[in-house]
């Protein structure tokens, strides 16, 4: 489906629009919600966050429809700071007020913090090229269960595996990438 | 905002960059078909949701035409349905609650009961709340009232009446409450005056004997082992002795129970020996038995014609042993015994409602 596909049926019949900009662009929404609110919302805050962005986004499409940029850009910007606004929400409204003082607040100073934070990214982002580099069905085990969140006995029932090969392929997946993680010193 | 909250959103917002996540979602998709079904639909709700919201924007601010219209008659309508609903929600809710609050106080079912020649009669069973000021108690208790009769321990009486035979229907069975137990007294409404009662013997186990005129047709008033409840009974009789003694009274309590093979029980006899119109003697004895079916006492326990006797020492027991067991028989609970089919148990409503 191109942008230009999708815009006209928007026109036509924006049921059928929605259907399919749920089916392309589904994944990459959840993933991204996901990304941001795991830990913090549970199963249906994710839900639901997910549907407001689509409902978002064709609240919004005339914007888009100005705009020169991808359809992809457009829901990716969207859900991202639709995510980023509810992750907000909810841990402002879990948030108890803590005194500054406090011994519980420790920060690093600021400057330290961005390092971290650069190191922090760069090292996700090579421990999901580790992921990516097992091999199927690994990757998609260790994925599911640690950054979907899925139980094991769920991933079983997605892979159509058993449980115990499940529980035995994701040892042995996190211990390889522990060696290549020991190998390049990164411990 | 705080700093702790600083840090966790931080932590959240920098968890894996933009393209690390395009392609977990390429290479692991997680949606299936009913998952987007499901988002979708949660889409289309709230879709209409909006629709909805901007009509009624529409209509409240700028179709003044509609509005007009619409003050004209909808309204009046309206206001007369939603009155006629309020009113009839009202009166439902204080009935409902009404009749729920009188629910708890006072449950009452009706069944049918059948004598031998196929009548039917008709036996009102209730449970009430008990009083606490009128009966001076501590807690609010329930009551089982059968025909009119209060009855305190439920499993008690409907075992009592279980045991009895169907084909007695000469005796008029009254229950008043007594320390939280069962005084049944028995009367032969023929000609109102106390049946002999005689205590059989524990080689047929527990059981009460009724012996009326003609002692040949003695039968057991009270059977344990015909219950399928635990059984548990304890009531005063006095029993009136025979003619040819005629000093003799002897008020008899009983409680016992049965759990499996086991029958306990506790004892009291009271007795008063008058001679010519003096009092002779005056005593009474205690004893707490556990029998067991195939160890039963040897004959000859029990009422000999002049004195009871009770079973060996090698049944008896200790009274916290006694006590311990009689508690396990009083929690059967209430819903056990209203699920029984009371019209099996009570044979002779006519009698109990007399």
């Amino acid at each position: 489906m191109t942008d230009k596909d999708w815009a006209e049926m928007m026109n036509r019949s924006p049921q059928t629009a929605c259907k399919m900009l749920i089916d392309e662009y589904g994944d990459l929404v959840y993933a991204i919600v996901i990304n941001k609110l795991k830990g913090t919302a549970d199963r249906e805050t994710i839900d639901d966050c997910v549907s407001d962005i689509f409902v978002e986004i064709l609240r919004n499409t005339d914007k888009f429809l100005l705009s020169r940029g991808t359809l992809k850009g457009f829901i990716s910007s969207i859900a991202k700071n639709t995510a980023i606004d509810t992750f907000r929400s909810l841990t402002y409204r879990r948030s108890v007020t803590v005194s500054a003082d406090s011994e519980d607040v420790v920060l690093p100073p600021a400057s330290d913090r961005t390092d971290d934070e650069i190191e922090d990214k760069l090292f996700r982002r090579h421990l999901w090229d580790i992921v990516k580099s097992l091999g199927e069905p690994d990757t998609t085990i260790i994925t599911c269960q640690f950054f979907y969140d899925m139980t094991l006995q769920n991933i079983a029932d997605k892979l159509k595996m058993s449980y115990a090969a499940v529980q035995k392929r994701s040892f042995r997946a996190r211990e390889r990438i522990k060696k290549i993680l020991l190998s390049e010193n990164y411990f | 905002m705080n700093k702790k909250r600083k840090t966790d959103e931080i932590e959240k917002l920098t968890a894996l960059d933009d393209d690390s996540v395009e392609e977990i979602a390429e290479v692991c998709p997680f949606l299936d078909e009913s998952h987007k079904n499901r988002l979708y639909a949660l889409c289309e709700k709230k879709l209409n949701a909006d629709k909805n919201e901007k009509k009624s924007v529409l209509t409240e601010n700028h179709d003044t035409e509609y509005i007009l219209m619409k003050s004209k008659k909808k309204p009046f309508f309206r206001r007369l349905f939603f009155t006629i609903a309020a009113s009839f929600a009202l009166i439902v809710g204080v009935t409902a609650l009404t009749l729920s609050a009188k629910y708890a106080m006072h449950r009452s079912f009706k069944t049918e009961t059948k004598d031998k020649s196929g009548n039917k009669t008709l036996c009102e069973i209730s449970i009430e709340s008990n009083d606490c000021a009128e009966n001076n108690a501590d807690e609010i208790s329930e009551r089982l009232v059968v025909n009119g009769f209060n009855v305190y321990n439920f499993p008690e009486y409907l075992a009592f009446l279980q045991g009895i035979p169907k084909n007695k229907n000469f005796y008029k069975y009254t229950a008043a409450d007594s320390y939280g137990a069962i005084n049944f007294s028995l009367k032969d409404l023929n000609n109102d005056k106390m049946p002999e009662m005689l205590i059989y013997n524990y080689d047929t186990l527990i059981g009460i004997y009724v012996d009326t005129e003609d002692s040949s047709v003695a039968e057991p008033l009270f059977d344990m082992d015909s219950s399928p409840l635990l059984s548990l009974c304890e009531f005063d009789v006095i029993r009136y002795k025979s003619s040819d003694e005629p000093q003799t009274e002897i008020y008899y309590k009983y409680i016992g129970g049965k759990e499996l093979n086991v029958i306990y029980g506790m004892q009291s006899f009271y007795y008063k020996t008058f001679n010519n119109g003096e009092l002779y003697e005056d005593g009474s004895e205690y004893a707490y038995y556990a029998v067991t079916k195939d160890r039963l006492p040897d004959e000859g326990h029990g009422w000999d014609g002049e004195r009871y006797s009770f079973p060996d020492e090698a049944y008896r027991i200790s009274e916290s042993d006694f006590e311990n067991t009689r508690n396990k028989f009083s929690e059967i609970s209430i819903d056990h015994i209203a699920a029984l089919p009371l019209y099996e148990i009570i044979p002779e409503t006519e009698n109990v409602s007399k």
